[in-house]
């Protein structure tokens, strides 16, 4: 029995890890190769769509100058870009500040979300967002965000050279990296996330997730889709899959690069994860049911593997540590010997190597510090994931059982 | 005269060719109703076989003009009620050949004209002159008395307080009314060729014992205290050993070299003087255990086995359903090239694997004694002997026995067998020690027997002193060591030779080879396991690569970017 159930973790924890590698070497292999077709594409950058650059706002005020400063600077025909600066419910000074930028900048408005989309969250703004703007192309940014001048250019160049593109998403990366140890271990996991995961899917099998900023999406689709959904607590996942059903794809282009602030303390970290776990539980959950009459397979292979990620490679971790423990206790009759320890050691070199890989292709983030900060990484932060998921899955348990409604959780900022 | 020294000398080199053409020359013919050569027969030739390293065994019916022509000791064997033939009454007649007779049919023969033989059944009490001995055997038998006062007599039955003459002799012809030479009473026919064949035996009884069943689920420190104790009384003790112990029910499959313990006890008891023996390769087939299982006979066919374990067996074909035996046979051949690979692996790997492991196998014992005759064959490419007892039937396992002495047997090749006369311990017995006392004084009834036993390691101590004090009490007797003897084991890579209480070994296959190949993983889930592991591994050194690609790159990366 417990040499079953042993096997069983065994089998899940090493699927995962197996297609992690095979991701990172796709991701590399993108990093090696992503920038080839650039001096090619700019050629056709000629007849320019227009833009509408969307940031959904709810008591923003802390970040929203920088982040408009930085909207001011974006490279883009102004006569073809409109920055829409949505003010959802803000009791703060956001609108305020705001509405100085878009007097100094025509392209850059200020609206006021109406009775019927206010203080609902993300989704709900982003779709009176929707229906202000005029742009072919909508390109979303999050409150926080400080995109690089020539991003939007890159999203843009994207989707005018990827005909089956649906949408074009670019690279994140961390401001305040260097601020705590936790957002030097989040910096380090949002590296890992997009050179693995969205690099890794986007060479091996034209998958990428839409990471909620940073991204361009063609107007078409989101009118065909009748907008964001406003029951989705992660909205980015849930529009993913449905672009994907739609027949498109979405391409990970990393030429496009933005800037964002990562929670500072472990609190505000807790609540952001919490929302974005129980999110991607809700997408697994929603779309598992109907998997198989998904018309576009490689979406059913993502959703398995969100499946794998929050439940069974999960319970799999859950399993292997349980029976660890209490093999130190009493014999079960475990029969595997030496090579579970190597296995065990091979697992975390595994890990060293991979992140080292996508810490070197930022070229700044390989140092010393960081070195070591993966060492521990190792031990603290990947474990605190377990706890999350726990956690996550006993509150979704709850809504399902007392019917509760979601919240969205708004992500505090910081100075 | 130079010359003439030179061949005489020459000559002198020659005499251990000489001696051979000068061993007995063995006619065995028999009256059966069976188209086989029946196991019966088959023992007599292994109780010949002391005597002569020439016999021929014809039936009735195959005897022509020229068989016994170089005979000098000639035997007929009436298994059952018959005619001879006329013409093989009249060769048999005609031979000069000192003639034994057995059984049934005999005083058809002019030599036994005047025998008159009485078929008597429930007999169990005999009387053999030699030594003076009364003897009751267990089981009852069929034997023949003769009643002839010219006679010598050398074995006598008793029943119902009369006795009867069963083994004679008439001038240097003999007959011997116990023909069931399966049982017990046929030891009193063995002892009676020591003077057919005028053979002076040697004051001598060797004897052996061996710790049995040793497998990598052997328990080390039962396996350490009774090896050693046996070994503090000089005794040269055998060890059993089966490389590979396999679970099917719970998927197990065991080596040595996951008992390094176990390996070191086997290795320290070598090197003080015990022989290992193999005793198969699993001990097992299909889906048995091992110890329990069967390895070279398919037991649920009562068949050999003719596929490898993995694979559904084949069902062998009586010869009743071929038109003839033509094709019978070169069926037989085909099924049979199954059984060949099947044994030449498992005998390989045994051998290979006991010397990877650093042990040194000196001899064979078949699991459970069985094995098909052509797998006697073929094992006589790979041991010069073979321990325990002998399937005489090629059709049916439990048809098996020994001699009473060590013998060549013709089944078995060229093999020594150094037969297991005594049984083992039991424990489902009271008093264990006694049967096999017992046994051991049925045998002093022949001259020059083996007092051949084993005992299970498991046991512990218990009994072990009893029985070696039982065996040591036997008249003139002696220990046997096999590494005194000229001994080999060989494959073609490997080959070990004793010869004067040394051991040679060569190995002609790769050190690295054989180490890597007696270190690989077992079960299927270690294999797969192993894989994962290389897999990661080598993922694991391709990134640290592109790690160290990457940052040889920087600078060149950092004009790229700024440019």
């Amino acid at each position: 029995m417990a040499n079953v159930l042993f096997l069983f973790s065994l089998v899940m924890i090493w699927t995962m890890l197996l297609y992690h590698m095979f991701l990172m070497q796709g991701g590399f292999w993108h990093f090696m190769t992503f920038r080839d077709p650039i001096s090619e594409w700019s050629k056709n950058m000629k007849d320019l769509p227009k833009v509408s650059v969307l940031i959904p706002a709810h008591n923003e005020a802390v970040v929203i100058a920088a982040t408009l400063r930085a909207m001011a600077r974006i490279a883009y025909p102004h006569d073809k870009l409109e920055v829409i600066l949505i003010n959802d419910n803000s009791s703060d000074r956001t609108g305020e500040i705001a509405q100085q930028f878009a007097d100094k900048y025509s392209f850059i408005h200020v609206v006021q979300t109406t009775p019927a989309y206010a203080g609902k969250g993300k989704s709900s703004a982003l779709n009176y967002g929707l229906t202000q703007s005029t742009g072919d192309v909508l390109v979303v940014y999050d409150a926080d965000n400080t995109p690089e001048k020539d991003s939007v250019y890159h999203l843009v160049m994207g989707l005018l050279n990827d005909p089956h593109a649906g949408a074009v998403v670019g690279k994140f990366r961390v401001t305040n990296a260097y601020e705590t140890l936790l957002t030097r271990l989040i910096n380090i996991e949002t590296i890992c996330f997009q050179w693995m995961a969205q690099a890794g899917r986007w060479k091996w099998f034209n998958i990428a997730t839409i990471p909620g900023t940073n991204f361009a999406i063609r107007r078409s689709i989101i009118e065909e889709l009748g907008g964001w959904d406003e029951a989705a607590l992660a909205e980015d996942t849930e529009l993913t899959i449905r672009v994907y059903e739609l027949g498109w794809h979405i391409r990970f282009f990393p030429a496009a690069i933005t800037w964002e602030q990562e929670p500072q303390t472990l609190k505000v970290w807790w609540k952001q994860r919490t929302r974005w776990a129980r999110g991607n539980q809700y997408v697994v959950l929603k779309f598992m049911r109907q998997l198989f009459s998904l018309k576009r397979k490689k979406i059913v292979f993502d959703i398995i593997y969100f499946f794998f990620t929050y439940f069974l490679f999960f319970f799999g971790v859950i399993l292997s540590n349980s029976l660890f423990v209490i093999n130190l206790f009493v014999d079960i009759g475990l029969e595997v010997g030496n090579i579970t320890l190597i296995l065990w050691i091979l697992a975390f070199l595994l890990f060293v190597t991979e992140v080292f890989v996508t810490l070197s292709i930022e070229r700044s983030e390989f140092n010393v510090q960081n070195f070591f900060t993966v060492i521990l990484m190792y031990f603290t932060y990947s474990q605190l994931w377990i706890v999350l998921v726990i956690y996550s899955l006993y509150l979704e348990m709850k809504r399902v059982l007392f019917n509760q409604e979601v919240k969205w959780y708004k992500t505090d900022r910081f100075d | 005269m130079r010359y003439k020294v030179l061949i005489v000398l020459f000559a002198l080199l020659c005499f251990p060719h000489v001696t051979h053409a000068n061993s007995p020359n063995v006619t065995i013919v028999y009256s059966s109703t069976s188209n086989d050569v029946p196991p019966e027969v088959h023992k007599l030739d292994a109780l010949v076989s002391r005597f002569s390293e020439n016999i021929h065994i014809l039936r009735d019916t195959e005897v022509t003009e020229t068989s016994f022509k170089k005979t000098s000791h000639l035997f007929y064997f009436g298994l059952n009620p018959a005619t001879i033939p006329s013409s093989t009454r009249k060769q048999i007649n005609e031979s000069n050949a000192s003639l034994y007779g057995i059984g049934f049919n005999a005083n058809q023969l002019k030599a036994f004209e005047k025998i008159d033989a009485i078929r008597m059944q429930g007999v169990s009490t005999f009387y053999q002159e030699r030594t003076d001995t009364n003897l009751t055997f267990e089981l009852a038998d069929t034997v023949f008395s003769v009643n002839n006062q010219a006679a010598t007599v050398h074995a006598r039955i008793a029943q119902r307080d009369k006795e009867h003459s069963t083994i004679i002799q008439l001038n240097e012809h003999f007959y011997s009314g116990i023909y069931n030479l399966l049982n017990r009473s046929s030891l009193l026919l063995a002892d009676s060729l020591y003077d057919f064949f005028e053979v002076e035996a040697k004051q001598e009884h060797l004897g052996y014992i061996r710790l049995e069943d040793v497998n990598p689920s052997t328990d080390s420190k039962l396996l350490e205290e009774t090896g050693n104790y046996l070994l503090d009384r000089n005794i040269p003790v055998l060890l059993a050993v089966v490389p590979v112990y396999v679970d099917p029910d719970s998927g197990q499959n065991v080596h040595f070299t996951d008992r390094p313990e176990l390996l070191d006890v086997m290795k320290s008891l070598e090197n003080r003087g015990a022989s290992v023996i193999s005793h198969g390769y699993t001990h097992q087939y299909r889906s048995s255990e091992t110890g329990e299982g069967f390895e070279f006979w398919d037991v649920e066919n009562n068949q050999p086995i003719l596929t490898p374990s993995d694979e559904e067996p084949i069902l062998l074909k009586p010869k009743e359903a071929f038109s003839n035996t033509k094709e019978y046979n070169a069926y037989l051949s085909e099924v049979l090239d199954g059984e060949t690979s099947y044994i030449q692996s498992k005998l390989t790997k045994s051998i290979h694997e006991l010397v990877s492991l650093g042990l040194h196998p000196l001899g064979f014992e078949a699991p459970h004694y069985t094995m098909s005759h052509s797998g006697y064959q073929l094992t006589a490419n790979y041991f010069s002997n073979v321990f325990g007892q002998i399937q005489w039937s090629n059709t049916e396992w439990e048809v098996m026995g020994v001699t009473p002495y060590v013998s060549k047997p013709s089944l078995l090749h060229g093999m020594t067998l150094y037969p297991e006369t005594i049984g083992y311990v039991r424990t489902d017995l009271p008093r264990p020690v006694d049967e096999m006392r017992r046994a051991r004084d049925e045998l002093m009834l022949v001259r020059e027997s083996m007092i051949g036993g084993f005992y299970h390691p498991y046991i512990g101590m218990e009994h072990l002193a009893d029985l070696i004090d039982m065996m040591e009490s036997t008249p003139n007797f002696q220990w046997l060591d096999l590494r005194d003897q000229n001994e080999w084991v060989r494959t073609e890579d490997v080959s070990i030779q004793t010869s004067n209480g040394t051991m040679s070994l060569q190995d002609n296959r790769s050190p690295v080879w054989s180490q890597l190949k007696l270190n690989m993983p077992n079960s299927f889930l270690e294999k797969s396991l192993w894989a994962l592991a290389i897999i990661t591994f080598t993922a694991v050194l391709m990134f640290l690569a592109y790690t160290l690609y990457l940052r040889t790159q920087r600078k060149k990366r950092l004009f790229k970017e700024r440019g």
